[in-house]
């Protein structure tokens, strides 16, 4: 029902209010049971508490520990993925050359890779073969990725060789870095091999990444 | 004319003339013939036209003890539009708005 009052003389429309007029307010209840002092004093909280962790509605009535990222976690990450470490190839602890491989030296980079955050290798480096009878040789292997380097697929890419000839180059799927032979130009001792622009994504995720998830509390 | 209301109940809509002396009463009661006291309840009253301009309507109460409440358009009159309106009640504890709807203005005809 709509009431409508339309001009004319005045009419005093009466207004009853059921429940009456909003009253004063009421004393004050009596205390509530004192709230919890810690986490584990919350009844619909699960896990174990600790510094660093928080409860979180996950959609069903309880409120599981959640682990809380904090600016230290944010600039570690971002530290992480900033950071440059490389991988010589013939240093302590790191693969050896193999078939007389060994860097051309200074002033061009020794032969290294590093492992991106984004779980992406990249090779840089030049080296040459003191393997005089590499020239019509056609599969031999350079270095050995450790497995964390390793493409999950083998690839193939073509390398400039002595600055006028064309060889192939794998990166085998168990690691093997291998010069395959020449493709276009003079077979020739390889007095100069860069490997530059060689670049891939590996089998399984960065270190960097699964490291510090398994480093999280 | 009476009318039960709650805080959802129809409008009270209202025709008023453009430069007319228009006023609308209401007596609030809290039962049959019992006047709600309004002294000190605070009340007020805007409309907004279709425009989005809102203008503060006068309220008047005479004798807060006969719970009547009138409204009147603002000295400087209403332009000839649809606005809404509400009438809103407070008591220093809470607020409540017990009257709403359109106030239609007409142009005058006679200047």
């Amino acid at each position: 029902m709509t009431i409508t009052s339309t001009g004319g003389p005045p009419q005093i429309i009466e207004v009853q209010i059921p429940s009456g007029p909003p009253g004063p307010q009421g004393p004050a209840g009596p205390a509530g049971a004192p709230g919890a002092s810690s986490l584990t004093d919350l009844t619909d909280v699960t896990g174990a508490g600790g510094y660093g962790t928080s409860p979180v509605d996950d959609g069903s009535s309880t409120f599981p520990l959640t682990r809380v990222t904090t600016q230290e976690d944010l600039e570690a990450v971002l530290a992480e993925v900033a950071s440059v470490t490389w991988h010589d190839i013939g240093a302590p602890n790191e693969p050896p050359f193999l078939s007389s491989f060994r860097n051309i030296g200074d002033p061009w980079s020794p032969c290294r890779y590093r492992l991106l955050a984004n779980s992406t290798v990249r090779l840089q480096g030049t080296i040459c073969c003191d393997d005089q009878t590499i020239s019509d040789a056609t599969w031999v292997p350079i270095f050995t990725l450790p497995p964390e380097a390793r493409p999950d697929r083998t690839l193939e890419f073509s390398a400039l060789t002595n600055d006028d000839a064309f060889s192939r180059l794998y990166i085998w799927d168990n690691g093997d870095v291998i010069w395959g032979g020449y493709a276009l130009g003079a077979h020739a001792p390889i007095g100069r091999l860069p490997l530059n622009f060689v670049s891939w994504s590996t089998a399984g995720p960065a270190p960097a990444i699964t490291n510090a998830l398994a480093s999280r509390p | 004319m009476t009318i039960t209301v709650n805080q959802t109940t129809e409008p009270v809509n209202l025709t008023w003339y453009q430069g007319d002396s228009s006023t609308q009463t209401f007596r609030f009661l809290t039962a049959p013939d019992q006047p709600w006291d309004l002294t000190h309840v605070f009340v007020r009253s805007t409309a907004r036209s279709t425009l989005g301009t809102s203008v503060e309507l006068t309220v008047h109460i005479d004798d807060p003890t006969s719970g009547l409440v009138s409204i009147y358009p603002p000295l400087a009159g209403l332009q000839p539009d649809l606005y809404d309106y509400d009438v809103q009640f407070n008591d220093g504890q809470r607020t409540a708005t017990w009257i709403h709807g359109r106030i239609q203005v007409r142009k005058d005809v006679t200047t």
